[in-house]
């Protein structure tokens, strides 16, 4: 499934969470480019779209100072002009900008929109927030992984080689009686003189020692 | 639940938890109080044997883990090998588990009665790691259904962060297991079960066994007879 996809499907189950009179949407920015990233509907996108065509609004001053943004009334709300006049027109009453980030320099910002004039209560502040993190993990991992089938996969192959790999240094450490640095160093001193992973070397101290192989392993592997 | 709901419910739970605890913990606290568990565990898998416990939200269920860890066997590793939510009691009334005997035998020890569940976390597909529960209650407040959702929320959120856990313990297991591998010259599965085996017949963490072997205050070589003997020493 596309990133863009995996946005749209957050801020629609972020406003779905959040309240029967909430609408979501949210921006990422990175070195100053502020994005559009997926809206649960039609009027809170075009208010993202204003404020990032306007480069001004809630959703990026929140990114900006790394803090939650209360709008308590749209109306009277006069930082953003272009923000403000798409929220009045889509009939919105009050906003709400919850910033998260996503790794260094890449912000998420989650703007919360409603037609109901009651204040946003300080339960709904904070479950915004612990969403926006929540958000900004899944978009991390996106993006880490391009997947989050390899990042599954990526677990495994973790896993798998520091088992391997801590497994030959504690071979290494006995077999030589030396310490686990100097069993480090062996072990990547021979995955450079062979030209492969750490993981290769490793398999093979193991397999030796298990296939009934003894001595000095730096001699074993060395050309 | 639909999966929004459950979402916003774990938003809203882990709004009111602690920030300043490591994320892990406080999904691990987060889905015990959902849940209605009285302790919890999350533990990442590739496999049985290479698995780390990220956060346990108390000591009981450290001690737990620890055991299953130490015996090889338990709720978590079924879980993880059959891909399915394992239910156990745990209060040394009900015959022991087939699946899993010195676990059933030795559990009820540890915790009062109780029953254990233990949900597999998926992402993509795959097995990434188990939420271990133990409810005093006998049953979870949630059905299974939101319980593998809520535990493949976690998994996938764990995932963006393995680069920041705390590998230090596994990694000595796995050292240790090497040692031995060079000292008896079997295979890594045979040495991990010969740490096991120690672990065990000394009322003790694989950990702790670990620890031993690395710092060279025991060592298993072989007698005339070719039977296992354990050296030990008090400095190395």
């Amino acid at each position: 499934m596309a990133l863009s996809r995996y946005l749209h499907d957050y801020a629609a189950r972020a406003a779905r969470a959040l309240g029967p009179d909430v609408e979501a949407s949210l921006t990422v920015r990175e070195h100053g480019l502020s994005l559009r990233a997926g809206s649960s509907t039609p009027a809170s996108a075009r208010c993202d779209q204003a404020e990032v065509r306007a480069g001004a609004g809630p959703c990026i001053d929140a990114m900006s100072h790394r803090s939650v943004l209360v709008v308590p009334s749209v109306p009277g709300e006069r930082r953003w002009d272009a923000w403000r006049e798409q929220a009045l027109n889509e009939g919105f009453a009050k906003g709400l900008a919850v910033p998260a980030e996503i790794a260094p320099g890449f912000q998420l910002g989650l703007n919360l929109y409603s037609r109901s004039t009651d204040p946003w209560s300080e339960g709904l502040v904070e479950t915004a927030h612990a969403y926006a993190g929540l958000i900004a993990t899944g978009i991390g991992l996106q993006l880490q992984f391009a997947d989050v089938e390899d990042a599954a996969a990526g677990l495994y192959r973790r896993l798998s080689d520091s088992a391997v790999v801590e497994q030959a240094l504690g071979a290494v450490m006995e077999a030589n009686a030396c310490t686990l640095d100097e069993a480090r160093q062996v072990i990547r001193a021979a995955a450079r003189r062979e030209g492969v992973g750490e993981r290769v070397v490793a398999e093979t101290i193991v397999r030796a020692l298990v296939t009934g192989g003894h001595g000095d392993i730096v001699d074993g592997l060395g050309p | 639940m639909e999966a929004s709901e459950l979402l916003g419910l774990l938003a809203r739970t882990l709004a009111g938890i602690d920030a300043d605890l490591a994320m892990p913990s406080r999904l691990c606290r987060a889905c015990v109080e959902i849940l209605g568990a009285q302790s919890g565990a999350v533990t990442l898998s590739a496999s049985p044997e290479e698995r780390l416990t990220v956060s346990t939200s108390d000591g009981v269920s450290a001690h737990i883990g620890d055991l299953e860890d130490m015996l090889g066997e338990g709720p978590g590793h079924l879980a993880l090998v059959e891909d399915r939510i394992v239910v156990t009691p745990i209060d040394g009334a009900h015959p022991v588990d087939d699946a899993f005997p010195l676990f059933s035998q030795l559990v009820a020890s540890i915790r009062g009665p109780a029953t254990a569940y233990a949900v597999p976390m998926r992402v993509s597909g795959r097995v990434v790691g188990v939420l271990s529960l133990y409810v005093e209650a006998g049953r979870l407040a949630r059905d299974p259904e939101d319980a593998q959702f809520l535990a493949d929320a976690v998994g996938m959120a764990l995932l963006g962060q393995v680069d920041s856990f705390d590998w230090s313990t596994r990694s000595r297991i796995h050292q240790a297991t090497g040692m031995v591998i060079a000292q008896l010259g079997i295979g890594p599965s045979d040495a991990l079960a010969v740490l096991r085996a120690h672990a065990f017949a000394h009322s003790t963490t694989l950990e702790t066994i670990a620890r031993e072997v690395l710092a060279r205050r025991l060592a298993f070589t072989y007698d005339d007879t070719n039977a296992v003997q354990i050296e030990r020493t008090e400095e190395p």
